[in-house]
């Protein structure tokens, strides 16, 4: 159980594809328009990543090492078909907005990565949960740069009344894009590396620190 | 050999599985595909000319055709006229039902598929920039920082998109085939019925059968 929530967090947090290995940033910037978008990508992406890494997991025995790559590639390419037909058909309104990127899944890095790194070396249920936890990871960063760029360019959240008075149109527009990724990738960055630097001093004290009363003061002022 | 033999059945066998699942998947979503298309131009003409029950349509060229709506009773409501123009990213098709004399004028657009940028040309199918049209003869129909005369504000940051419709709606509105059409329709004086028997049936329930090409 342990196991499970750390493969399924370790795709939220700790390896978050996008803000943390900086893989798929084309989705990630080109479907974050608005944020009803970033949340059918999230879930589209989500989807095929799941069902290709079950898949892939379970054939990842019979599958030659040389010709590993041809073979994810026309099981993800088969994925995205079949969440390309399942939304025409029974979600029309969702493809009108999001019917110009569904194909994209197709070259979606993360993809391919979790394919790769995880999916051929671990058994169906881990698969699963990565696959799960790795979208998930996806989805969260997607939407939270949707928000942050509809909001600005178009001053609307999730479609709804105009607040700003002046909305920001590069926002929308792909510089914008980098832009708001910039920041929100920064952010994440800081807050990653005042962690790690907090782990590492803890892991690093001299043995005479041991049951000083100053300890905790010197850590937070960053003396040793 | 072996190892090489093994390579191409792998590949071969997943790519058949693969084939083999989409073409199941294909044969069965298709059909609702099409109903879904179908009937969101029902709808959407509907949403134009309300109670029209019955269309007749005729081509007029090759990127226009023109349906006449009538209602139960076979009553002529109006016409909608279906065309498309190149945007930005695609194929913008729209619908616009038009008066039924000269000059013609526009009673109002919609806009029923596109590929524009989300959040930027895919804004032309919000009512804020489609209602502008409403009324408008041919003459007017230039973006306002184009022509002087010009009364239609086109979209932030989708000037390319707001053009093209409405460089497309003024061609279209004169276009000398519609003009003719229209024309014609007046000269019939009050049109009592359409020519053939329509059967009138909802059309929720069989939305293909209910065209009839002129």
């Amino acid at each position: 159980m342990k196991q499970l929530l750390k493969i399924f967090f370790n795709g939220i947090v700790k390896e978050n594809p996008v803000l943390i290995m900086m893989i798929g940033l084309c989705p990630f910037l080109a479907c974050s328009t608005t944020a009803n978008d970033a949340i059918g990508m999230g879930i589209a992406a989500t989807f095929v990543l799941t069902c290709s890494n079950v898949i892939i997991s379970l054939i990842r025995k019979i599958i030659p090492h040389n010709i590993r790559i041809p073979v994810f590639i026309v099981v993800i390419a088969t994925f995205t078909t079949v969440v390309d037909y399942l939304i025409k058909a029974y979600f029309p309104a969702l493809s009108e907005s999001l019917g110009v990127f569904i194909p994209l899944i197709v070259v979606n890095c993360i993809i391919l990565a979790r394919a790769e790194a995880f999916a051929s070396k671990n058994n169906v249920f881990y698969s699963l949960i990565d696959g799960i936890g790795m979208g998930a990871g996806f989805f969260v960063a997607i939407v939270i740069l949707g928000i942050i760029r509809e909001f600005l360019g178009s001053g609307t959240i999730f479609g709804s009344k105009e607040m700003l008075q002046v909305p920001a149109v590069i926002m929308i527009l792909p510089p914008g894009g980098f832009l708001a990724a910039g920041v929100v990738i920064t952010v994440v960055k800081y807050i990653e590396n005042k962690i790690v630097r907090r782990t590492k001093v803890l892991s690093n004290l001299p043995s005479a620190c041991e049951g000083c009363k100053l300890k905790s003061q010197c850590i937070q002022e960053k003396i040793v | 050999m072996n190892n090489t033999l093994r390579m191409v059945l792998v590949l071969v066998l997943v790519c058949i599985v693969s084939a083999l699942s989409l073409s199941f998947l294909y044969v069965k979503t298709q059909p609702r595909i099409e109903e879904n298309k179908i009937l969101k131009e029902v709808k959407i003409k509907q949403e134009l000319i309300p109670e029209a029950e019955k269309f007749v349509i005729k081509s007029l060229g090759d990127n226009l055709s023109v349906e006449q709506c009538y209602d139960k009773n076979a009553k002529l409501l109006g016409l909608i006229v279906n065309s498309y123009c190149q945007g930005y990213a695609g194929k913008i098709e729209y619908l616009v039902a038009v008066t039924t004399y000269t000059p013609i004028s526009i009673k109002s657009v919609k806009i029923l598929s596109h590929k524009e940028t989300p959040g930027l040309g895919a804004n032309v199918t919000k009512q804020k920039f489609l209602m502008q049209f409403v009324g408008k003869t041919g003459d007017k129909l230039w973006l306002k920082k184009e022509k002087t005369n010009g009364e239609i504000d086109s979209i932030t940051g989708a000037t390319i998109t707001s053009r093209a419709i409405t460089n497309s709606l003024r061609e279209m509105l004169k276009n000398n085939k519609l003009e003719e059409f229209i024309e014609k329709l007046e000269n019939k004086s009050v049109l009592s019925k359409p020519k053939g028997e329509h059967t009138t049936q909802t059309i929720q329930q069989q939305p293909q059968e209910f065209y009839s090409v002129e």
